[in-house]
């Protein structure tokens, strides 16, 4: 029965291996390649569009235009032709031209850590994000910053609609400012080894370094700020004092509830609660080198 | 006006000898202008918070295009916006492909705050600020003087990439960026020190802005399977113009000109040296590895002299008048990558990250406590993992992941953190209409805690609350995420997409300090084009935020001398717990067409879109004793709620005429409104001058008006004429 059971288990997991090791192949082996004037007769728009990108020019060293054309991103293109189209014997998806669009730019300084990114282990492709036939937009993009990014980010594409946002809806900052999408070392891709070291790129009078540092600031920018956006003013993820009494708990002020009763319409308004509240008179609390026990409760 | 009616013409004059260049069909390129005019009523700051327009006034907004190609492999790009405004954009890039690439730009980006504040400070944005009163500076807001918080970023460089020795590669790029203006954030001449001696008092005070970032960055390398490898340096300096802000303090009793010295953001330079490479592998693998140094320098002399409680400056003492910041960092990343089996792929990674703050510790004397010093902060982190993605059948896959984060800080309350993190998903492609995507993280945060030495206060305060504090940055937690997501595209042209996010911590070891938070995110959105006749699209999402949070309040002065024990401590008017739940809702929906009325000739574009929050703080005293009566109002647990916390809605439409004359000429007319009601309570009522509590006699805190009355609506006509050549 022991013997039945092993031989039974040993070709279920051989028939397993065969299924899974079976070579899935998009396009026909036996295929021949037959020039871009063949496809331009069905797919004119296709080829026009292509013939103005960048990869359409014979004068660009290594461009699809200077070798086989159309048939350098989507393969043999003679099993299509006599099969009168359709998606067979034709690369048509961005998971099977990935290879081919790798084939010309995986030398690239560009690409150079696709491998380590976010997207290739999501299974996104070169093609999902850029096309030779889209025309007028950068780097070939189907369309442009962040409206291509927002097709899968989308509670970044609310976010950075709040009232409190960096710049990128007004087209002053793309998401590749601060993302590489190809992939990179840093954390979501960053282009930094750091959170902190990112945000000073732009705003390096927070970088210090400081005679009284502000520890979980000085080690994460995003323990207080929400980076995309936020309903909360400077990006903040909370709403102060609160935020602030999350940490600072302790005898006074800090440990006193600021409540409806403490802001301008309230019975007994206060200034720990109206206006910028905390950052009234907590001024510094990126950092400080202010004088003695003030510059310590970052009040100078 | 005139600087850009003169660019506007250049600009014109352009059209007729790019007509000539584009005969040779070497230069194409565009023109437009467009005339905008808004009629902008209430904040106009907040409209224009990233914008350049006048209200009732046209401004005609340049754009200039050009792009030109040899056809011998030569080309350049130039790409001109908003000529003339705070927010013009330039960038010409060019080269030989395949050879190099350079690329030269300028570009501005407002930051509009608040306009029209108010202070009786004689010159904000000015590095010292004064009145001219003898004691107390005029208590009637009406009567100050007005400025304006914002700030104008100029950002200008260049740049040039060189391929011509492949497979090596060299860029360098260099830059300069100014920011000049004036902020609200470094305010706050704390009152209390001077003659008054009561704790507490605020002014809200105009900063100077005026800094200078210039960067260098340089890399080479070598690019060619199986290796890839650059070494890359980068320099940036920070300097800031105004050191130090000379503020008369307002609340002294007594005739006289007592100045604060405030230090202000010091300068700074940092550089790093890196090297990153990759080097392919049998079985489909790569190893890819970062190692990299960096430091940071700054330099401040101190402020020698503070007010105390009285009109005679305390000197204070340091073992070195000058603080010296350095602070260096260490990153090594080695991360390994394989597809060894068609069914399999995987990776492995570590990462060592490691500052080391060399800064000075600088003994500090200032006469009411013993001699004590400035702790430097610096930490370690070690993070390492595994990821598997497995490929079952025909388009499922299942990624499986398990990550360790180890960091050890020199903080002493939560100095070390262990996360362990754990993650599977199903992805599945299988049927061409539809792509779906189930994913689940769970993470498990140790964190050892200790009780903080404190430099100033009282120790054995702490000694007892402490043991109940967790800070939720470091604090143990639990945290569960969730992560839908559907796509559905069942005909070309017709796309749908919901997508469902779900995270919760749960601070378990928290007694004061936020308990748990979650986080609840829908989103949902469509898109169709019949490319002949028209395309629309349309988006929801949703987002929800819950923060519960618990807090004691005690007070050590009562007698008998309180317990800060939330557990064991007394229960009464000073001393108590209490928690705040707060949440915010955010919704957001869209919906826009583009409608080809007469195709390839008349095209309507339309959308609107509204975003909204509404947020609200629930208080809750756990000790009816602590239900106090102020101003003659007794609290209780629901009139000290607050429901509008960060309330705002915005909406935003707008249709456009797009009207080709000819393929290249083309008119554009159209109108757009935009709309946006704030209402927080920390705002409503706003008073520029305010006593303590309702009715104090003397002042409390003086105020500028910084993000007051934020709302606005705003309707824009708006026409131009673009030219194609």
């Amino acid at each position: 029965m022991k013997k039945i059971t092993v031989f039974c288990s040993s070709l279920v997991l051989l028939v397993l291996l065969f299924l899974l090791l079976w070579p899935a192949g998009a396009a026909d082996q036996n295929a021949k390649f037959v020039g871009s004037d063949a496809c331009k007769n069905c797919h004119e728009d296709a080829f026009k569009s292509y013939v103005s990108s960048i990869h359409g020019k014979a004068y660009v060293p290594g461009s699809p235009g200077k070798r086989e054309g159309c048939e350098a991103c989507h393969g043999p293109g003679s099993v299509h032709v006599e099969k009168g189209g359709g998606k067979e014997g034709i690369i048509s998806s961005a998971k099977h031209m990935a290879a081919n669009c790798q084939a010309c730019h995986q030398d690239s300084k560009a690409l150079a850590f696709w491998n380590m990114g976010k997207h290739k282990t999501n299974g996104i492709y070169c093609a999902d994000c850029h096309s030779s036939h889209a025309v007028g937009i950068k780097k070939n993009l189907k369309a442009p910053e962040p409206v291509l990014c927002y097709g899968c980010h989308k509670d970044i594409r609310s976010q950075t609609g709040r009232q409190s946002h960096h710049p990128v809806n007004e087209g002053k900052m793309k998401c590749s400012d601060c993302h590489s999408s190809h992939g990179s070392f840093g954390k979501a891709m960053i282009r930094a080894d750091s959170t902190n070291e990112l945000c000073y790129k732009c705003h390096a009078e927070k970088r210090g370094p400081y005679m009284f540092e502000h520890p979980p600031v000085s080690e994460n920018c995003l323990n207080c700020h929400q980076v995309h956006g936020s309903s909360h003013n400077q990006l903040l993820i909370k709403k102060p004092p609160q935020l602030c009494q999350a940490c600072h708990d302790w005898s006074r002020h800090p440990g006193t509830p600021y409540t409806k009763f403490e802001t301008f319409k309230g019975p007994s308004p206060s200034n720990r609660m109206y206006a910028r509240n905390c950052s009234l008179c907590h001024t510094t609390v990126h950092g400080s080198n202010g004088p003695a026990g003030s510059g310590l409760r970052f009040v100078r | 006006m005139r600087p850009r009616l003169l660019i506007l013409f250049v600009v014109l004059t352009l059209v007729p000898l790019s007509v000539s260049f584009a005969e040779e069909k070497n230069l194409t390129g565009e023109v437009s202008v467009t005339g905008v005019l808004p009629y902008i009523d209430g904040n106009k700051a907040t409209f224009n918070e990233y914008r350049d327009y006048k209200s009732n006034v046209i401004s005609p907004f340049a754009g200039l295009l050009l792009n030109y190609d040899n056809k011998k492999g030569y080309f350049f790009d130039f790409n001109a916006s908003d000529i003339g405004y705070q927010t013009q954009e330039y960038l010409l890039e060019g080269g030989k492909y395949g050879s190099f690439k350079y690329r030269l730009f300028y570009n501005e980006l407002p930051h509009n705050v608040t306009w029209d504040a108010r202070t009786f400070y004689t010159t904000p944005g000015d590095s010292t600020l004064t009145y001219p009163q003898a004691i107390f500076p005029n208590q009637d807001p009406n009567q100050w003087g007005g400025f304006d918080y914002k700030t104008l970023r100029k950002t200008y460089g260049g740049g040039v990439d060189f391929t011509v020795v492949k497979p090596f590669f060299a860029s360098f790029d260099g830059g300069r960026q100014t920011k000049e203006g004036t902020s609200y954030k470094q305010g706050g001449a704390e009152g209390g020190e001077g003659a008054r001696a009561t704790f507490g008092l605020a002014t809200e005070l105009p900063e100077p802005i005026n800094y200078t970032t210039d960067y260098l960055k340089a890399e080479i390398g070598y690019g060619k399977q199986p290796f890839f490898g650059a070494l890359s340096y980068y320099y940036q300096k920070f300097s800031n113009d105004d050191p130090y802000l000379f503020v008369r303090n307002p609340f002294f009793t007594v005739p006289g000109s007592f100045m604060e010295q405030i230090p202000l953001p010091p300068s700074n330079n940092y550089q790093q040296a890196a090297f990153a490479g990759n080097m392919k592998l049998p079985w489909n693998s790569k190893a890819n590895v970062k190692l990299a140094y960096s430091m940071a320098e700054s330099s401040k002399h101190l402020v020698t002299s503070i007010f105390e409680g009285s009109t005679t400056p305390v000197p204070i003492t340091y073992s070195d008048n000058t603080f010296n910041g350095k602070l260096d960092t260490q990153n090594y990343q080695f991360v390994l990558t394989s597809a060894p089996f068609r069914f399999v792929d995987g990776k492995l990674y570590y990462q060592y990250y490691k500052t080391n703050n060399k800064s000075d510790e600088i003994s500090i004397d200032d006469g009411s406590n013993p001699l004590w010093h400035n702790h430097l902060f610096e930490y370690e982190k070690q993070n390492y993992g595994a990821e598997l993605d497995w490929r079952l059948m025909k388009g499922l896959h299942l990624m499986t992941a398990y990550g360790h984060n180890y960091i050890d800080r020199k903080r002493e309350d939560i100095p070390k953190n262990n996360d362990d993190i754990y993650r599977a998903e199903v992805k599945f492609t299988g049927i061409d209409i539809a792509t779906l995507k189930v994913g689940y993280q769970y993470m498990v945060r140790a964190a050892d805690h200790d009780i903080p030495t404190l430099t100033l206060g009282t120790q054995q305060e702490a000694d007892i609350i402490e043991q109940f504090v967790r800070r939720y940055d470091a604090a143990a937690k639990n945290q569960y995420a969730w992560k839908v997501d559907l796509q559905l595209y069942p005909v070309e042209n017709l796309n749908f997409n919901i997508m469902y996010k779900y995270i919760r911590n749960d601070y378990k070891d928290t007694t004061l300090g936020i308990t748990n938070d979650k986080r609840n995110f829908w989103g949902v959105s469509g898109d169709y084009a019949w490319t002949k006749w028209f395309k629309t699209y349309g988006y929801f999402d949703w987002d929800q935020e819950d923060w519960e949070q618990e807090e004691r309040r005690y007070n050590p002065a009562s007698a008998p001398p309180s317990n800060p024990n939330p557990v064991a401590g007394p229960q009464n008017s000073t001393n108590f717990n209490w928690t705040v739940d707060q949440r915010d809702k955010n919704y957001d929906w869209g919906v826009g067409a583009d409608i080809y009325a007469i195709p390839k000739k008349l095209t309507v574009r339309v959308g609107y879109d509204y975003v909204r929050s509404n947020g609200n703080a629930d208080f809750t005293y756990l000790t009816s004793a602590a239900l106090t009566t102020s101003g003659g109002v007794t609290r209780t647990n629901e009139n000290m709620d607050i429901s509008n916390w960060d309330d705002y809605r915005k909406e935003c439409f707008f249709i456009k005429f797009i009207y080709a004359v000819t393929p290249a000429l083309t008119f554009t007319t159209g109108y757009a409104y935009e709309s946006y009601k704030y209402n927080d309570a920390q705002f409503d009522g706003y008073r520029y001058v305010m006593p303590a509590g309702a009715t104090g006699a003397a002042v409390n805190t003086y105020l500028t008006g910084a993000y007051a009355d934020s709302s606005y609506k705003a309707n824009i006509v708006f026409f131009g004429a673009a030219y194609k050549f």
